[in-house]
C-alpha cells in the first residue's frame, strides 16, 4: 500500500474528518480533538488492514503519519 | 460494593468515603471548564449529590490505573425504556489524560452494561457543544448527535448497542492486544438493593 492511500484510508477511519486533513508531514497527535481514542483506532487500523499489532511504545516513536507508515512498512514481513 | 476491571483499569464503584476526592477534583478548573455546572461545590452540596445517586440507577466509579486513582466514570439515570439517561468521565490526573484509561475505562463499562449484563439497547452522553475532544472521543465510539440538538449548548448524544457492536469490536481488538492478549472482563461484588436486580443476578453466579 503506498503512502497515499494509506493516508486516504486512515482518513476513513476517523468518520467525521475531511479528505485532505492527513498529509505526510502531519504530526497526527495535532489534529483536531486527539484522545487516546483515535490512537486506539489507528492500533486497530493497523491490525486490520497489515495484520500488524503496534503497541503503545510503537506509537510513541511515531510523530507524523509519514513516520506511522514507515513503521507498518518495517513491520511488515519481508 | 462492585468492581469492574479489564483492560488493566478498574472501576471501583464510589462510597461515601470517596465523595470529599471527588469532590476535590471536581472542582477544579481543569475538570469544571467542562462541565455544564461550575459553581463552586460544597461538603453539605456534595452530601446531598451523592444520596441522590447511591442507587440501583446510578453507577458512579473510580477508575484506578496503575495503582492510582486517576478519574471518575459514570452511567447514570437508568430507565429500562431509555436505558443509562447519561454517561460521562473525566480524568484529573493531567498525567494520565492522554493515556489509555479513559477508553479502557470507557471500553470497560459499556462492555459491562451492553454485553456482560445486557441491560439496555442504549446508551446516552452529554458534551458542550465547546468540547471538541469529548465531541470526537464520543463520536469514534459510535455516539450520534440527538435529533434537535444541533443548537443546544449542552447536546445529547446516543449511543445505540448496535452502533457499539461496530466500532466496540474494533476498539476493543486493539485494546486487548494492548494488553498482550487479555480482554477478559471480571467483575465482583456483593447483591445489594443499590444494584439492578440483572446485576445482582450476574453477582449471584
Amino acid at each position: 500500500m503506498l503512502l497515499e492511500e494509506f493516508i486516504s484510508k486512515l482518513e476513513g477511519e476517523f468518520d467525521d474528518m475531511p479528505k485532505g486533513t492527513l498529509q505526510p508531514d502531519t504530526d497526527y497527535r495535532s489534529i483536531k480533538g486527539w484522545s487516546s481514542m483515535h490512537a486506539l483506532i489507528i492500533i486497530a487500523f493497523v491490525d486490520i488492514n497489515f495484520n500488524i499489532t503496534l503497541n503503545g511504545s510503537d506509537l510513541k516513536a511515531t510523530k507524523t503519519v509519514s513516520d506511522l507508515y514507515n513503521l507498518v512498512q518495517q513491520k511488515r514481513p519481508a | 460494593m462492585l468492581t469492574i476491571k479489564q483492560y488493566g483499569v478498574t472501576l471501583r464503584r464510589i462510597t461515601p468515603d470517596d465523595i470529599e476526592l471527588l469532590r476535590y477534583w471536581r472542582n477544579q478548573q481543569t475538570v469544571k471548564m467542562y462541565m455544564d455546572y461550575r459553581e463552586y461545590i460544597t461538603p453539605e452540596m456534595q452530601k446531598k449529590w451523592f444520596e441522590s445517586i447511591d442507587n440501583k440507577f446510578n453507577y458512579y466509579f473510580i477508575i484506578e490505573f496503575e495503582n492510582k486513582k486517576v478519574g471518575l466514570i459514570n452511567a447514570k439515570n437508568f430507565s429500562y425504556t431509555n436505558g443509562f439517561g447519561e454517561g460521562g468521565i473525566f480524568i484529573w490526573d493531567t498525567d494520565y489524560i492522554n493515556s489509555f484509561a479513559a477508553v479502557f475505562s470507557t471500553l470497560c463499562l459499556l462492555n459491562f452494561v451492553f454485553f456482560k449484563v445486557k441491560l439496555c439497547n442504549l446508551s446516552h452522553a452529554r458534551i458542550l457543544s465547546d468540547n471538541d475532544r469529548a465531541i470526537h472521543y464520543n463520536q469514534l465510539i459510535g455516539y450520534k448527535l440527538s435529533p434537535g440538538q444541533e443548537k443546544v449548548y449542552n447536546q445529547l448524544y446516543v449511543l445505540s448497542l448496535e452502533d457499539y457492536k461496530k466500532t466496540g469490536n474494533k476498539l476493543n481488538k486493539a485494546a486487548e492486544m494492548l494488553n498482550n492478549g487479555d480482554g477478559e472482563l471480571i467483575f465482583e461484588g456483593t447483591v445489594s438493593e443499590k444494584n439492578l436486580d440483572e446485576i445482582n443476578a450476574i453477582l449471584k453466579n
